[in-house]
């Protein structure tokens, strides 16, 4: 449950995200703007850890709090991780590590490519068996398409800070907070499917009054759906993120990606590939996400064998103990 | 829309009678087998529900005046996955449990509830629900049977009902028939009746399905007369009737769960075996899905609880829920070489062959999939 003051911080996050990333703006920090006013207002709004305070960093990377900023971030396509700042600055607090300045990077693996790494300062990453902390030299950040934020890291020979591991692998809560923006994209491109639907004339009628066109958005509400309550399922119980919930966070919202965005492509038209019209920015960001912190396979062979594991037990049952509080 | 879906854990307080009912199935369906399991809620027992309301898991949520058990929406949730987990034969007593009652509870007049709720809580009196005609499925609102008025307040009723689950064991049938004006007047002028199965001029034909069973009936109607307390609710306000019956119908756990013992029995069966990559993925992705539509499924519970009518929550949850049924059967034929000779044993091949022939119906029963979606356009503003 989130009490009034998350529904304040998360009140005061939409309003000020939907106000400063508008498609121009995004276009902008894509082409290599500078992502420094943003983030200083950022932190001058207090967010980057108006939801941790009270916690004192205590694990507390578990809160609905947190996936309903992940969500709103993705609404709106930052172009800064911070739901990824905020853990990872729990994660440093609760380890008595010194908190960097500047947006941090939640990278797992640090050899894959991570969306958002072109505008992160540091980097939290497992190497050699270890989570460490790693500044990111921006010479040392490629981004892997043009005009894109998704970037390969080169950390050979860096220096880094060991950082005691949360009770929430780090990947396990990479893929819950890729899921939960993911949630927020999709919701973003049903309603400009829906809009689109409703504007667009063919046959002299708007084409969202074609049940073909109808059945098709109603899909994309379903999958919209479902992955916005694997996501609520994953930051909305006490104690904190499991491989299991993250697994069918990201699982279901990579699924609902690859289907929500084919509809949201085929009822815009042509004009949906497009550079100009704004469902390519979600588009991108939808495809960079699903490609990170374990993809489909990755996340079903993980849940899969734990399944198996079970055995005799009923699939209910086993359900029911990933949902018991963890 | 859909703000209404976040998740939410069932209370505690309707979690204490799970312990209850495992208890009962473990001792009482010790001896089904497995291919009688895996019909889910469409094998039909009697003895079965008699015991089970004589247990008391019939009628939960019904007031206890009228026999029932006063609890809420989630105790039974909890009641209802358990049944459908085990694969326990809940037909008999299923629709009236689900849909009859509660309508009756909601429209009926103090004589109808007196009647009819005491005996369906104890499991021994079966309903069946006629809506579904030979010239009308989903375009439901275009029925033709008819009932005319008579002078005593009574009512003729002549026609036909297809599709109709269970009518050859049930007692009772409420139909949804035009009381007045024309098949053109769509939904104006229909209303419920609850039909005395035994009456003369009754004639119910069951239909043989794809795999040998018959659950649906035909039944035809013939100058049938019914006694004048036998309009539940309004005459003419059918139609509005219909619509809040069948978001009972659509929002229940048997929307998700009908494959589920066929999926369990594979899961079972591919113990300890060395094997592929694509087995364990459809094992992690069917999985994965049962928990968020298990959770979807307890939140729209939720809105039922709150008192609410969520018509699109439960038809995004049912039309998502049947997709998943009819994977179950797919993946398992898809990857069929997985398991070994050694493993498929008569019960399950018998299960498996029951669960993918019947499985076209998921999507079709309780309204199909295109209607469902329609409706999910209609709730995000379409026209």
């Amino acid at each position: 449950m989130i009490d009034e003051i998350g529904r304040m911080v998360l009140d005061t996050a939409e309003r000020f995200l939907g106000d400063c990333c508008t498609p121009d703006t995004l276009r902008g920090w894509e082409q290599g703007g500078s992502v420094d006013d943003l983030w200083a207002e950022i932190v001058a709004l207090g967010l980057a850890d108006a939801l941790l305070a009270e916690e004192g960093g205590d694990a507390a990377v578990g809160l609905p709090e947190l996936g309903e900023l992940a969500i709103l971030c993705g609404r709106h396509l930052l172009p800064v991780p911070l739901a990824d700042t905020i853990a990872a600055r729990a994660i440093l607090a609760r380890g008595n590590v010194s908190i960097p300045e500047g947006p941090i990077l939640l990278a797992p693996d640090p050899a894959a490519v991570w969306p958002l790494a072109v505008t992160a300062h540091h980097a939290l990453v497992e190497r050699d068996g270890a989570l460490q902390l790693v500044a990111l030299d921006p010479s040392r950040v490629t981004p892997v398409q043009r005009g894109g934020l998704s970037a390969r890291l080169d950390l050979a020979g860096v220096e880094s800070l060991i950082v005691p591991s949360p009770p929430a692998p780090l990947l396990a809560l990479a893929a819950s907070l890729r899921a939960a923006e993911t949630v927020g994209m999709l919701g973003r491109i049903f309603e400009l499917a829906l809009a689109h639907a409703g504007e667009r004339q063919q046959f002299g009628k708007p084409i969202g009054s074609f049940q073909a066109v109808q059945q098709q958005l109603a899909v994309l509400a379903e999958e919209h759906a479902a992955a916005a309550m694997a996501v609520s399922f994953a930051f909305g119980l006490p104690g904190h993120l499991d491989m299991m919930r993250a697994g069918i966070a990201k699982l279901r919202a990579d699924a609902a990606a690859g289907k929500g965005l084919a509809i949201a492509h085929a009822v815009i038209g042509a004009i949906g590939v497009s550079e100009e019209f704004a469902l390519r920015l979600f588009a991108r960001r939808l495809i960079d996400t699903r490609l990170c912190a374990g993809g489909e396979a990755y996340w079903a062979v993980e849940i899969g064998r734990r399944r198996l594991k079970a055995g005799a037990t009923g699939t209910l049952d086993f359900i029911r103990q990933t949902g018991a509080a963890g | 829309m859909l703000n209404n879906l976040d998740f939410i854990a069932i209370p505690a307080d309707a979690e204490a009678l799970r312990h209850r009912i495992k208890a009962f199935l473990a001792s009482r369906l010790r001896d089904h087998s497995l291919d009688l399991r895996a019909r889910s809620w469409q094998g039909f027992d009697a003895d079965f529900s008699r015991s089970l309301g004589e247990a008391g898991f019939i009628g939960l949520t019904l007031p206890v005046e009228y026999g029932g058990h006063g609890l809420g929406s989630f105790a039974r949730f909890v009641v209802l996955e358990e049944l459908l987990a085990a694969g326990a034969p809940v037909a008999a007593h299923w629709i009236a449990d689900r849909q009859s009652a509660p309508l009756l509870l909601r429209f009926g007049t103090e004589a109808q509830r007196c009647e009819h709720i005491p005996s369906i809580c104890k499991g021994e009196r079966f309903f069946a629900i006629g809506m579904s005609e030979p010239g009308a499925g989903s375009d439901l609102a275009s029925v033709r049977s008819r009932a005319t008025p008579l002078e005593d307040g009574g009512w003729r009723l002549d026609g036909s009902k297809i599709w109709t689950t269970n009518a050859h064991h049930a007692h009772f049938m409420i139909v949804l028939v035009r009381t007045s004006g024309a098949p053109e007047d769509r939904h104006r002028g229909l209303s419920q009746l609850i039909v005395d199965l035994s009456l003369p001029g009754i004639t119910i034909r069951p239909i043989e399905d794809i795999a040998g069973d018959s659950h649906f009936c035909e039944v035809h109607f013939d100058g049938v007369d019914l006694p004048a307390d036998s309009l539940v609710g309004t005459e003419g306000e059918g139609w509005k009737q219909v619509t809040a019956e069948l978001a009972l119908e659509r929002s229940g756990p048997e929307r998700i769960y009908s494959s589920l013992v066929l999926l369990d029995a594979w899961i079972d069966r591919l113990g300890g075996l060395e094997i592929g990559s694509a087995a364990i993925q459809a094992v992690g992705r069917l999985t994965a899905e049962v928990a968020v539509l298990r959770a979807m499924s307890i939140s729209v519970t939720a809105c039922l609880a709150r008192g609410e009518s969520p018509v699109t929550e439960a038809s995004l949850v049912k039309d998502l829920g049947t997709r998943f049924e009819q994977e179950v059967p797919q993946a398992i034929l898809a990857l069929i070489d997985v398991l070994p000779e050694g493993r498929r044993d008569e019960t399950f091949w018998r299960s498996l062959l029951y669960v993918t022939q019947v499985s076209p119906s998921f999507s079709l029963r309780g309204g199909t999939r295109e209607i469902l979606r329609g409706i999910i356009a209609k709730g995000a503003g379409l026209k």
